[in-house]
């Protein structure tokens, strides 16, 4: 649905989107995830016709970005970040222009502008004038604009800044149903909103992809490897550190003395290994009373803002 | 074609949404009646209507700006331009469809003044020639005015660049020009006479219909309209942040 090669922005000399590639397909809902300035606008600004890449290219429905881009348009809804409406209109009344220049009119248009106003929650409000409506309500409008022409792709740039908790749940909500019948690719730079939404995620930070996949693969895979903690009281802390050394998939032994007669072991282990039942066991062989055994694995928030943070040195390096 | 309808439409309702679009209405046709009454309607003269037009056209070297000001750089600069540019509407179709509100509004402008005509016609004999080829005059200037302050909407996201600069253009191109002609010959005279505006304009108020002078404006107009498109379509390399 959405092919991204090798994208490249530049304003002036400041490079905005540096090679990104990615891919969304059919029925998805992907995130963009990125920290603010990290070009997820700029990205879309570019899939959606808005600006041209500075090279790269991109296809969105099969339709190229910069040769085709009035198909692309017809087929693509997007919802700008600040979400722009001409202030002035009733809902009912930038709905219809919306869909006139979408090339709507007739049975076909009201039956969509129907749609688009039930599926968002706007009945309530079709005779107000958009000056008036809350935040919660212009974005409903931005969305049900977007929904007009029935596309194939979504294309949402922050469907969720500026709204209040509850409703955001309401708008995550909507976005779940909408991937139902759209393609979905939303831009966020909150890590946990994503996450509710959204099967993958595809981070940018500094203009570069720095992940893309699966959010369970992400979870799993970004780390690389994980973390035991042993808390044990019994005799020869050294001869029970060397032993855990030696089990398989242990990359390095710490140990420490904790409170009363215990002592703390920290076990880095490789990949995906899972250790603590080996652990546990040989503790318990050579006789010691376990009182604590767990593994930590790295948060996709570490991940993320690792991520960003190693970005930015680079970036102030560069 | 629908297109370019729905975005005149959209166009034409947003004149009357503020309070500009009646402004522009009163202020046009308080002037347009203070010059007819002082100048037009008058016993002892013959019933013409030449000079309230040459007045009028000279209002319009100020309304019409404010007319235009607003069809793109308010666009850009409430970040509108974002959703429309993104609609599957070519640049033509945004041009042509704002360009036709603002020839709508203004004759809605102009409609009222017929009734001037009305009034000679009752107390007088009025020649009709020259007064249908003024009005044919007047549309001709009032659509080239719109079409120059279309283009300066394009450049500026301020409206107030965008009706300030069409103002002084339009003045220089106007009065300027014609003044200049009095007061220079030879060569730089025949060529302000042949650019000028108004002495393009005075010759419709005389009731000599040239296809010269129409070919003129129209040509003007045409050339306007295609560096907006253009313009609209460099915006978009440039990137406007929305
Ligand atoms: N029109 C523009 N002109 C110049 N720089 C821009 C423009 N738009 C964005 N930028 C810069 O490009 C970078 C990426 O911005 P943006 O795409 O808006 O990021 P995000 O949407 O992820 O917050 C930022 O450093 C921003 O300052
Ligand atoms: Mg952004």
């Amino acid at each position: 649905m959405i092919e991204v090669q090798d994208l490249t922005k530049y304003y002036g000399s400041r490079l905005a989107v540096d090679g990104v590639s990615f891919q969304v397909d059919e029925g998805e809902i992907v995130g963009l995830l990125g920290p603010n300035g990290a070009g997820k606008t700029t990205l879309i600004r570019m899939l959606t016709c808005f600006m041209p890449a500075t090279s790269g290219r991109a296809t969105v429905n099969g339709f190229d970005v910069f040769s085709q881009s009035l198909q692309v348009r017809q087929s693509v809804g997007y919802m700008p970040e600040s979400v722009p409406l001409y202030e002035d209109m009733r809902v009912e009344e930038y709905l219809r222009f919306r869909g006139e220049i979408k090339g709507l009119g007739g049975d076909a248009l009201r039956r969509r502008m129907g749609d688009a106003i039930e599926r968002c929650q706007l009945s309530d409000r079709r005779r107000q004038i958009i000056a008036t409506l809350s935040k919660g309500y212009r974005q409903r409008v931005g969305l049900a604009e977007s929904l007009l022409g029935d596309p194939k792709v979504l294309i949402l740039d922050e469907p969720t800044i500026g709204l209040d908790p509850g409703q955001i749940r309401e708008a995550r909500r909507l976005i779940q149903h909408l991937g139902e019948r759209h393609t979905v690719l939303l831009s966020s730079h909150i890590l946990h909103e994503v996450e509710q939404v959204c099967s993958r995620i595809v981070m940018i930070s500094g203009g570069k992809l720095v992940a893309d996949g699966p959010l369970s693969e992400l979870r799993t895979g970004i780390g690389g490897q994980g973390t035991t903690l042993l808390e044990a009281a019994g005799d020869d802390a050294e001869g029970l550190k060397r032993a855990i050394g030696g089990l398989h998939g242990v990359k390095s032994v710490s140990a420490e003395k904790a409170e009363g007669d215990y002592t703390a072991f920290r076990i880095e282990s490789q990949g995906e290994a899972d250790v603590r039942q080996a652990v546990g066991e040989l503790a318990v062989r050579r006789g010691w009373r376990v009182r604590e055994l767990h593994t930590q694995r790295p948060t996709l928030e570490e991940f993320f803002i690792r991520k960003t943070a190693e970005q930015n040195l680079r970036g102030r390096a560069n | 074609m629908s297109k370019i309808m729905a975005v005149m439409n959209r166009e034409l309702r947003a004149y009357f949404y503020s309070p500009v679009g009646y402004i522009v209405i009163a202020v046009f046709l308080v002037l347009g009646g203070i010059f007819f009454g002082l100048m037009d309607f008058d016993a002892n003269r013959p019933a013409e209507m030449r000079n309230v037009m040459f007045w009028l056209a000279g209002v319009l070297v100020f309304l019409i700006p404010v007319i235009t000001m607003r069809l793109v750089s308010e666009e850009m600069s409430r970040g509108t331009i974002e959703s429309l540019m993104t609609a599957p509407v070519t640049d033509a179709q945004v041009i042509l469809g704002k360009f036709f509100s603002a020839v709508a509004f203004f004759l809605i402008l102009l409609a009222p003044t017929l009734s001037y005509a009305v009034v000679l016609a009752v107390f007088a004999e009025p020649d009709w020639g020259p007064i249908a080829a003024g009005y044919l005059g007047l549309v001709l200037i009032g659509v080239l005015f719109l079409s120059i302050g279309l283009l300066a909407s394009c450049c500026t996201r301020s409206q107030i660049v965008s009706a300030f600069v069409p103002f002084v253009f339009l003045g220089i191109m106007t009065f300027l020009c014609r003044f200049l002609t009095f007061h220079l010959d030879g060569l730089p005279r025949d060529l302000l006479r042949y650019v000028g505006f108004l002495t393009r304009y005075e010759n419709f108020g005389k009731g000599v219909v040239s296809l010269n002078d129409v070919v003129f404006f129209l040509s003007l107009t045409v050339l306007a309209l295609f560096l907006s498109v253009k313009i609209l379509e460099s915006r978009k390399w440039r990137g406007i942040r929305g």
